[in-house]
C-alpha cells in the first residue's frame, strides 16, 4: 500500500499587503475580510523560478521526514501552468537536477489548475504502482504572480504563490479513496490568459455559479462512492478560491462551520498548493479528510483521505 | 412567467445577502443598498436556480432593481 507520507511547504515571506489596495479597487474592509478573505498575498521574490520554490518545499519535507534519500526517488511530478521560462524543459526536469535526484528517476509536469492536488495524487499514486515504485515526490508550485495583471480588481486581490511537496510512500500516514473527476471544458474560457496582455482573466460569475452549482453534488456523489456522508468527515479540505465561495460550498453542503475551514487570509489562493497548505497546517488529530480542487478548465477532483491506522 | 416583486425579494433575503434588504423598495438600486458583487453574483444564480432561466453576464447590470428583475424574468 502506497499513500502520503509527509507534505513539504514553502510560502515566500515577501507580501503584498491587500489592506494597502481597497481604495485602488474601490472595496472596503469588511468585503475584504468577509468576502475576498485575503487580507495579504505572499509573493515571491522576482530572482526565484518556478523549481526554486519546489526546492524550498522539499527542503521543509526533510526537516518533517529524516529518512529521505534523494538516491531513493523513484518519480517526481510537478503540478503547475506557471513552469520555469516557458516550459521546456519541463520543470520537473530542472527540479530534479537541482535536487540531485538519480537519472533512474522518472520525472514529468501535469498542467492543471486548481483541481491539480487532486488529480496529480491519483496519477502519480497510479504510476507508482504500475511501475513497482516505492517513493514518489508530488509538488504543487504555480505561482500567479507571474501572470497577475495588478490593475485587474477580479485577480489582483486573490491569488498567492506557493509550493508544496507531497512524499508518498510505502510507509503512509494517509491512504486515498476513490477518486471522482469532472471538466466542462465548454466553459474553459471562464479562467484563461489573455491573448494580447498574457495575464491571466477570469470571469468572477461564472466561477463563482460553476463552483457553487457543481461541487456540492460532485463531493456528496463522491462520499456515497465511498460509502460515506459529510457526518463521517473530520474536515473539508477545499480549495481555498476565496472565504466567499469556501463559505458558500459549506453552506450548500450542510457542514458545520468548523469542518470547512478558510486559511489563506495571509497568503491568498495558491492554486493547486491551497489543499496541501491546509493538510500540512490541520490533518493532524483528524480520522477522515475530504480534498476537493475546483478551477481552471474547468476542472474539478475530490477523493477521502484515511488516516491509515484508523482503516476504511 | 408570472413572477411577482415578493417572489423575487424573498430570493434576494434568502441568498443571504449580508447587507439588510428587508422591505427594500421596488425601485431601489441594490448597489445602493450595500448588496456588494459578490452577492449580487450569489443572489442571481439562486434566481436561476429557483425560476430555472439563465441571465447572461451583459444583462446583470441593468437588472439594480427588483422591478427591473421582475420585468426581465416575465419576459423570458
Amino acid at each position: 500500500m502506497i499513500g502520503i507520507q509527509s507534505i513539504g511547504t514553502y510560502i515566500p515571506t515577501k507580501r503584498r499587503d491587500n489592506l494597502l489596495r481597497m481604495s485602488q479597487f474601490s472595496v472596503d474592509e469588511e468585503f475584504l475580510k468577509t468576502k475576498i478573505g485575503m487580507l495579504s498575498l505572499a509573493i515571491k521574490d522576482g530572482s526565484e523560478e518556478t523549481s526554486d520554490l519546489c526546492c524550498s518545499a522539499f527542503d521543509d519535507l526533510i526537516k518533517k521526514t529524516d529518512d529521505i534519500i534523494v538516491d531513493d526517488i523513484d518519480c517526481i511530478v510537478v503540478c503547475t501552468q506557471n513552469p520555469d521560462g516557458n516550459g521546456l524543459p519541463h520543470t520537473s526536469a530542472i527540479v530534479h537536477a537541482k535536487l540531485g535526484l538519480p537519472t533512474s528517476c522518472a520525472a514529468f509536469d501535469v498542467s492543471l489548475g486548481c483541481s491539480g492536488y487532486v488529480y496529480s495524487l491519483s496519477i502519480i499514486q497510479g504510476f507508482m504502482l504500475a511501475n513497482g515504485f516505492k517513493k514518489g515526490l508530488l509538488f504543487t508550485c504555480d505561482p500567479y504572480s507571474k501572470i497577475i495583471d495588478n490593475d485587474d480588481k477580479n485577480t489582483s486581490l486573490l491569488f498567492g504563490d506557493a509550493a508544496t511537496v507531497t512524499l508518498i510512500s510505502e510507509q503512509p500516514e494517509w491512504k486515498t479513496g476513490k477518486f471522482l473527476f469532472g471538466t466542462q471544458g465548454a466553459e474553459g474560457a471562464a479562467i484563461k490568459i489573455q491573448d494580447n496582455s498574457h495575464k491571466l482573466e477570469m470571469n468572477g460569475r461564472g466561477v463563482f455559479s460553476f463552483t457553487a452549482t457543481v461541487m456540492p453534488k460532485h463531493i456528496n456523489d463522491m462520499l456515497e462512492m465511498n460509502n460515506l456522508t459529510s457526518d463521517d468527515i473530520d474536515l473539508f479540505a477545499l480549495h481555498q478560491g476565496s472565504r466567499f465561495i469556501v463559505d458558500t460550498l459549506r453552506k450548500r453542503l450542510g457542514v458545520e462551520e468548523n469542518k470547512v475551514p478558510f486559511v489563506a487570509e495571509k497568503y491568498g489562493n495558491t492554486v493547486s498548493s491551497s489543499i496541501p497548505l491546509m493538510l500540512s497546517e490541520l490533518a493532524e488529530g483528524k480520522n477522515k479528510i475530504v480534498i476537493a480542487g475546483f478551477g481552471v478548465g474547468l476542472s474539478w477532483a475530490s477523493t477521502v483521505l484515511y488516516k491509515v491506522d484508523k482503516e476504511i | 412567467m408570472n413572477v411577482k416583486y415578493e417572489d423575487v425579494l424573498d430570493v434576494l433575503i434568502n441568498s443571504g445577502v449580508s447587507a439588510d434588504v428587508e422591505g427594500l423598495a421596488h425601485d431601489a438600486s441594490l448597489k445602493d443598498a450595500g448588496v456588494d458583487s459578490l452577492d449580487i453574483s450569489n443572489f442571481f444564480l439562486c434566481l436561476e436556480e429557483k425560476f430555472e432561466i439563465e441571465i447572461a453576464d451583459e444583462d446583470i447590470d441593468l437588472l439594480d432593481t427588483i422591478d427591473a428583475i421582475v420585468s426581465y424574468i416575465k419576459k423570458l
